[in-house]
């Protein structure tokens, strides 16, 4: 049985999204931000002139030509650890806004889709929760408690994220499904789960791509800050990590460049992903489109 | 639920002996079924005042006046922070407005975009640096210079202002761009409306078009206050932390640290009033000043 899938084929929407991205000159920016460090990150064994643990002499040194970014107490190089450091925080981000995204769009779309008020309801009440919750200390309450590992992070910050993408994946099936091809489907028999993952979710797909890219940057940052405070995993180098010693070191032998380098990368980085944001706010919502 | 046992963790040594374990558990009723321990919680809540019982930490003094003291600094910060958040941000933003697609426009909203995306605590940790360390204008730690203590109410309020300043600083900056974004966005949304056609027609000038303007875009900022109000007391942790300022944050983190259930209990249940008192609130406002709305 055809079951009648009434958006543009998948490819029509690709070239339309290049075009969207293409066109808008911040968001090709923020793109190449992204992509910058991705591929730092990707690379970092090769192009990282020293190894980012291994320690020197050369204790506290401000940039030279022989340490670009200065160096920190133990002597380690700290450009190689940024560029280590970009991996850690890029793979942390994205798993982490990935299993949030997940859980997110499930719940959302049983919520949204449920013909049963009770469902959606008590969804929404288990949505709201989490939401209310303060995020922060939940997290550092999480990540005292599961102990620190790099898993357990990507756990924490996920099980604290997923609420909003929720609430926004719910409103949108709640549009979609009233259209008539979705009623259309119903009528004639079709399963609801087959629905749900059939016809919603691919009209549903673009808002959950856009979403779960902005995800991403709050990720970061929240690994960042659960670093800093100490329950991040101590022996990887992350961006966290990185200012969780240069707070606890770095100061007091005044090495600036230790605490300006990290933190300097997140900030580009989630900026690379704000400018990125707006044409991904054109691809989610199509009502922005000019 | 974390490990080790209660009684171990008030002691504060991994290892107690048993003569010790077995006193301690007696005195704080350690040894009662959790129903019956959770009941006398939930009664303590309702004496004045609180009984939340007693901080592992800081024995022994009671949860509720570890929390108060707490929580009045933390107040002091950010209901400093947001008053000066909303402000600055809701100007750039009827700025940012008024003046659409100039070049005034795209600087603020690069800066504010640019600032958002900073992390905070770093920003926090830059200012220190570059304002406290580097330039030693603001005092680095704490809320309160402690020999101060015997100085006149003058001096008492210049150190707590002094101290004060760097942390709400970072809040602020921090903070402000969503503000920007939504008023700016509100006010170009209103500019389309037909009513101020009708004002301009009637002879109304600029500033006065401005006025009705700003007023009718306030709603969207009002969520929004309404939405962080519940973050407040929370969102300064990390900023606490890098200022060593004896706050919410600060103590809530202390306590997780150093597994002082009773003092994180009653951290989240004020927590949790607070948000309440603060969602309500937002409610109330929202009835007052939009006339469409009415809780009949």
């Amino acid at each position: 049985m055809e079951i009648p899938i009434a958006a543009p084929s998948v490819l029509d929407t690709f070239s339309e999204y290049l075009r969207l991205i293409s066109e808008d000159r911040k968001s090709l920016l923020g793109l190449g931000i992204i992509s910058a460090f991705v591929l730092i990150g990707i690379f970092a064994p090769y192009i990282a002139p020293y190894d980012p643990k291994q320690t020197s002499t050369l204790v506290n040194t401000p940039p030279s030509w022989q340490h670009l970014l200065g160096t920190t107490y133990l002597g380690e190089d700290v450009l190689s650890q940024v560029m280590w450091g970009s991996r850690i925080s890029l793979i942390i981000g994205t798993a982490a806004a990935t299993s949030a995204t997940m859980i997110g769009t499930v719940i959302g779309l049983i919520a949204g889709f449920s013909a049963r008020r009770a469902v959606d309801a008590s969804c929404m009440r288990f949505t709201d929760i989490f939401l209310i919750i303060p995020a922060l200390p939940l997290m550092i309450i999480f990540a005292a408690f599961f102990g620190p590992t790099m898993y357990n992070i990507i756990f924490v910050i996920g099980i604290t994220s997923w609420p909003s993408i929720a609430r926004v994946i719910r409103s949108q099936v709640l549009g979609i499904k009233e259209r008539t091809f979705v009623k259309a489907a119903r009528v004639t028999g079709v399963s609801d789960v087959k629905i749900m993952f059939s016809i919603i979710l691919p009209n549903v797909a673009p808002m959950i791509l856009a979403n779960g890219i902005l995800a991403i940057t709050t990720a970061i940052v929240a690994e960042a800050g659960l670093d800093f405070l100490g329950l991040g995993a101590p022996d990887i180098v992350s961006w966290g990590t990185m200012l969780y010693w240069a707070q606890s070191f770095g100061f007091f032998y005044g090495a600036w460049w230790w605490l300006l380098a990290p933190g300097f990368c997140i900030a580009l980085l989630g900026f690379g992903f704000v400018l990125f944001g707006f044409a991904l706010e054109k691809i989610a919502n199509p009502r922005l489109r000019r | 639920m974390m490990p080790g046992s209660a009684a171990a963790a008030f002691a504060q040594s991994g290892r107690l002996p048993e003569v010790a374990e077995k006193i301690i558990t007696k005195r704080f009723g350690l040894d009662q079924p959790v129903e019956i321990q959770f009941q006398k919680y939930i009664i303590g809540i309702f004496k004045w005042p609180p009984d939340l019982g007693f901080s592992y930490n800081f024995y022994p003094s009671p949860v509720f006046e570890v929390v108060a003291q707490h929580l009045v600094k933390t107040l002091y910060l950010v209901v400093f922070a947001m008053l000066l958040t909303v402000l600055i941000g809701v100007s750039a933003g009827i700025v940012a407005a008024w003046k659409r697609e100039s070049t005034l426009d795209t600087t603020l909203l690069g800066v504010s975009l640019g600032l958002w995306s900073v992390p905070y605590f770093w920003l926090a940790m830059i200012l220190l640096w570059v304002f406290g360390v580097v330039l030693k204008w603001f005092p680095v730690i704490s809320d309160i210079d402690p020999s101060i203590f015997a100085g006149n109410p003058i001096q008492i309020l210049r150190t707590i202002l002094t101290h004060g300043i760097l942390p709400v600083t970072a809040l602020t900056v921090a903070s402000f761009a969503s503000y920007m974004l939504i008023m700016r966005a509100s006010m170009i949304e209103v500019t389309g409306q037909d009513y101020l056609l009708t004002l301009k027609a009637k002879g109304v000038t600029q500033a006065g078009i401005l006025r009705h303007m700003v007023k009718n875009s306030l709603l969207p900022v009002v969520t929004q206050v309404g939405l962080q109000l519940g973050t407040l007391v929370s969102g300064a942790i990390l900023t606490e932390i890098v200022f060593s300022y004896p706050g919410m944050g600060l103590m809530i983190y202390q306590a997780v640290l150093n597994h002082d259930y009773p003092l994180l209990e009653g951290a989240f249940f004020v927590i949790a009033i607070t948000v309440i008192i603060a969602n309500f609130a937002a409610d109330i406002v929202y009835a007052l000043i939009d006339p469409r709305v009415s809780y009949k």
